[in-house]
């Protein structure tokens, strides 16, 4: 196992140091240094509404039984339940799979943005050319979230962090990692 | 006469109900297949300790849509 380094996750696994995965182009030998997600803050919207519509569920239960029989009303709240649990699944997991990876020799970068959109970019630590992190609002700077922009070099894709926690930290962790004759802002 | 109408009427309900109780288990049946598939590739990518249970609840919300869909047609 090359990942010696004892795992510490912080904010519900957003910002993973020295995390247990493996992921599509990982190499033998790669050590994993960071994992991150969005900030679980950034997740608040969906689970607020999946409260809202559990209770317009409960308060439509008192309407339906002046229109449709036992088995229609059986039949809607089974639906409407598991419709539920399917939206509160469906955002965890476009939350769970979205994430970037730092290692001692790659930044990668992978998105599931929809459910069928998926997009891994890769570079190389030497090929980047500028990093920025933006933390900008009232949420942002109380629970410290926000994005880091890599700029690479050439054609290549850039690569954008959104949301995620420690924006900073993260910044001061790939230019520690940098090759000592490349240096970024 | 009041009566009468009011039983066609309740077929009528009946009727559409049922038409679109069998249309949206059809439609959540093959949305489940299409997340059930894209999970796969998802753990594929990305390999966690959680990709069992992910999976899991994944073929559940299979299982779950075709239940769903055999209450439709047959239930309802």
């Amino acid at each position: 196992m090359e990942n010696n380094q004892k795992s510490l996750n912080k904010r519900f696994f957003s910002y993973c140091l020295y995390p247990d995965i493996r992921f599509e182009t990982y190499q033998p030998g790669e050590n994993i240094i960071l994992l991150l997600r969005a900030h679980p803050f950034t997740q608040v919207h969906w689970m607020v509404n999946s409260i809202i519509l559990a209770l317009i569920l409960a308060g439509l239960n008192f309407i339906m039984p002046a229109f449709f029989n036992l088995s229609q009303i059986f039949f809607f709240n089974v639906f409407c339940v598991i419709f539920l649990l399917s939206f509160i699944f469906y955002n965890f997991i476009i939350w769970y799979f979205n994430v970037g990876i730092i290692t001692d020799k790659r930044v990668i970068d992978i998105d599931f943005s929809s459910i069928l959109y998926k997009q891994v970019v890769v570079t190389r630590l030497g090929e980047i050319e500028d990093i920025t992190d933006k933390s900008a609002g009232y949420f942002e700077s109380l629970f410290d979230y926000g994005n880091v922009f890599i700029q690479t070099a050439g054609t290549q894709d850039n690569i954008e962090f959104t949301n995620i926690p420690f924006p900073s930290q993260v910044v001061e962790k790939i230019n520690s990692l940098l090759p000592e004759n490349h240096e970024s802002e | 006469m009041n009566l009468s109408s009011l039983f066609e009427s309740q077929n009528i309900i009946g009727t559409f109900f049922k038409i679109a109780a069998v249309l949206f288990a059809l439609i959540y049946l093959l949305y489940t297949l299409v997340i059930n598939k894209q999970v796969d590739v998802m753990n594929k990518t990305l390999t966690d300790k959680l990709d069992p249970l992910v999976a899991l609840v994944s073929s559940v919300q299979v299982a779950a849509a075709f239940v769903l869909f055999i209450i439709a047609v047959f239930l309802v």
